[in-house]
């Protein structure tokens, strides 16, 4: 039965594991990503979930065992944040190779030293090329959602890879707020059980074999770029499985990219996250108070949802980019890749980067609205 | 895209067979031979070579080198604890 | 209707639990309520805020409530600590747990509307103890329902049985209760007798 309730998005991202109904749990803890998994081992415990959870004593060896676990046939799930992100990046990139349609949740908390515990999101972008997909959610409600649909997307045949779904540490992880706990049979009906067009590492089920040997350059290459089709073949699977999303349930967090107050909006902001979500409150005053804003919900950072965001650039005269993030001697990394989108396409739209938020500095509408005037009236 | 395309799912999947790296026998400069009255059955031979390239079927039996595939490394002949194999130039 | 909320309690008095009963309290009446937490250095005794932002709207903010419209604080002594009360809006609510007695009613205080509540007798009366230290949060809420006239008492009471099934959810059932009978509103600090 459906049920509402105001929770943390800690607990919406365990609900979200719970309604995919995971087989497989394993997963080391972090703040501010520990009640996700302190969540699911409690209802494994109680018998209220049938899944497998497996304690391991690394983020290393969390994602191997999801890894393995999901080439043996299963449907896997971990979490992690941060500095534990880090020390599993060398399995992240594995499982993408591997061709494992884990899912897990990245709780985005800025990376040490100096020691903080508090939002940014420079560490999952810090994958964006390891062949993950990436999902951002801005709102607890969009966290449990996200998780269901990245298992759509990642299990789907055209697509087999791992997928990941972020929220900004404490601004949802901590933060309760009401959202709608999904009836079963709904869930069932949008996520059938997985079924694994390739291999199956289960000695009862086939014959031994080893993945991952050595492959010389010629033939390395070719392994290498189906994991690129892949990823293209998931913008379709995104699209449709957002959609199917609001078929059933009638909720609408966008594919790809969400707009807001797009229509005749002479600038638009691009964000992240709960980053994005908190642009569009703004954008609400700011165009009682006169200002064409509108902003995208950069929802999918890969595959990068190039074509829907030179499309909109072209219709408008200036664009900011709000990154919680940087790329050190670089830029902000979504105004970086945006503005390499917008010369790809031959968008000559200025942007403008604001870097804002980092290490969980307290993004306020005020800084949003006097970053719009700076850019607009220029 | 409505069809699956073939090339976005390539794997690289071994499954074991005899001589995947074809008969290394022709690589050997030297030949390692196990002197059978030296031999102690200890089995470390078998243990370590990196091509499985020695056989033994028990533990009474002094193993046998499979010369199709014995590639001639010699760490059979490092690894022996008594000094039961020797090794010998190919074509002497 | 659009409320925004700060608790200021001290580390293990429950401030944080306290928003997250009020939100779902809430929930249940359908009003759309956020609660939102600053985790610093864990400390009991340390000061400790939690927010809450309440509407019949979903909020898309994100940011920590910075101004208030009502602020709870679990201690007079909280007031020059933090200084909170100058986060307070010109018609905010502030309800404080205090026994009344003359040198908690910081001269500050006179300028809102004031809602007085004996918390700390509640949890004593009703032997509601954790680790030996009275549990002052339930009572809190319940006087929160009294000084802004929602949610129903019969709200916070079930999410409180819900959260602690047992004597334990019972006793702060009552502590919550009370509190709501016993808590008095002032709208000028210098009625104060
Ligand atoms: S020489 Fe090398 S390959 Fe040949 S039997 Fe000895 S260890 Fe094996
Ligand atoms: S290591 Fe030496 S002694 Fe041992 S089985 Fe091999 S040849 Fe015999």
């Amino acid at each position: 039965m459906e049920t509402y309730d105001v929770i943390t998005g800690n607990d919406a991202v365990a609900w979200g594991a719970r309604l995919s109904r995971v087989e497989v749990i394993a997963a080391y803890p972090i703040t501010p990503q520990t009640t996700i998994v302190e969540k699911l081992a409690e209802w494994v415990d109680k018998g209220e979930i049938d899944a497998r959870y497996i304690a391991v004593e690394s983020e290393h060896s969390a994602m191997s065992a999801a890894m393995g676990a999901s080439a043996a046939g299963a449907r896997a799930f971990t979490a992690t944040s941060s500095q534990g992100f880090l020390y599993m990046f060398e399995m992240i990139s594995w499982a993408a190779g591997a061709r494992t349609p884990v899912v897990m949740a990245v709780v985005n908390r800025a990376l040490g030293p100096p020691w903080n515990i508090w939002s940014e999101h420079t560490d999952a972008l810090m994958a964006r090329d390891t062949g993950w997909i990436q999902f951002w959610a801005s709102n607890n409600q969009e966290a449990l959602d996200s998780i269901i649909q990245a298992y759509r997307v990642a299990e789907d045949k055209k697509v087999i890879l791992p997928a990941m779904v972020m929220l900004g540490g404490f601004v949802l992880s901590h933060t309760a707020m009401p959202v709608r706990i999904h009836d079963q049979d709904k869930v069932d009906q949008y996520l059938p059980p997985y079924s694994p067009p390739h291999y199956v590492l289960n000695p009862k089920l086939s014959e031994p074999f080893a993945y991952g040997n050595i492959l010389f350059p010629w033939d390395y290459a070719k392994v290498r770029l189906s994991i690129q089709r892949a990823m293209e073949n998931s913008v379709d699977v995104i699209k449709k499985a957002a959609r199917e999303f609001q078929e059933i349930f009638g909720i609408w967090h966008g594919d790809l990219i969400k707009e807001a107050y797009t229509d005749n909006a002479e600038m638009l902001i691009f964000a992240l996250g709960a980053v994005a979500e908190q642009a569009e409150a703004t954008a609400e005053l700011l165009r009682k108070k006169g200002y064409k804003v509108g902003v995208v919900k950069v929802r999918v950072t890969r595959p990068f949802p190039k074509h829907e965001i030179a499309k909109l650039a072209n219709k408008v005269s200036r664009i900011i980019v709000i990154d919680r993030d940087i790329s050190f001697g670089w830029d902000g990394i979504l105004a970086g890749e945006i503005k390499a989108t917008l010369h790809e396409h031959n968008v000559d739209t200025p942007v403008t980067t604001k870097i804002m938020g980092i290490g969980g500095d307290d993004i306020l509408p005020d800084h949003i609205e006097k970053a719009v005037k700076e850019v607009y009236n220029k | 895209m409505s069809e699956i395309p073939d090339n976005h799912l390539i794997l690289p999947i071994s499954k074991p067979t005899k001589g995947a790296g074809g008969k290394t026998g022709s690589w050997r400069v030297f030949r390692p031979v196990i002197l059978e009255d030296k031999c102690i059955k200890c089995m470390m031979c078998w243990m370590y070579c990196p091509e499985a390239a020695i056989e033994a079927h028990s533990r009474n039996e002094v193993p046998k080198i499979n010369y199709d595939y014995c590639k001639g490394c010699l760490v059979c002949k490092e690894v022996c604890p008594v000094s039961a194999i020797k090794s010998e130039r190919e074509g002497e | 209707m659009y409320y925004e909320v700060i608790w200021v309690g001290r580390g293990g008095q429950g401030a944080v639990t306290a928003s997250r009963i009020l939100a779902k309290a809430l929930n249940r009446e359908k009003i759309w309520a956020q609660a939102i937490v600053f985790f610093g250095a864990e400390r009991r005794g340390a000061p400790v805020y939690a927010y809450n932002r309440i509407s019949d709207q979903p909020i898309k903010y994100h940011h920590f409530v910075t101004d208030a419209d009502v602020i709870v604080i679990f201690e007079p002594s909280l007031i020059k600590l933090t200084n909170v009360l100058s986060r307070a809006r010109d018609n905010a609510t502030v309800i404080i747990n205090s026994a009344g007695r003359s040198e908690d009613m910081d001269s500050e205080l006179h300028k809102y509307r004031l809602a007085v509540v004996d918390a700390t007798s509640i949890a004593l009366q009703l032997n509601l103890l954790v680790a030996g230290i009275p549990v002052i949060n339930t009572a809190m809420i319940g006087a929160f329902a009294k000084a802004m006239g929602f949610p129903l008492i019969d709200s916070v009471k079930e999410v409180i049985k819900e959260a602690w099934p047992g004597k334990m959810g019972e006793l702060n059932a009552q502590a919550s209760e009370k509190a709501y009978r016993e808590t008095r509103i002032l709208e000028n600090i210098k009625s104060v007798s």
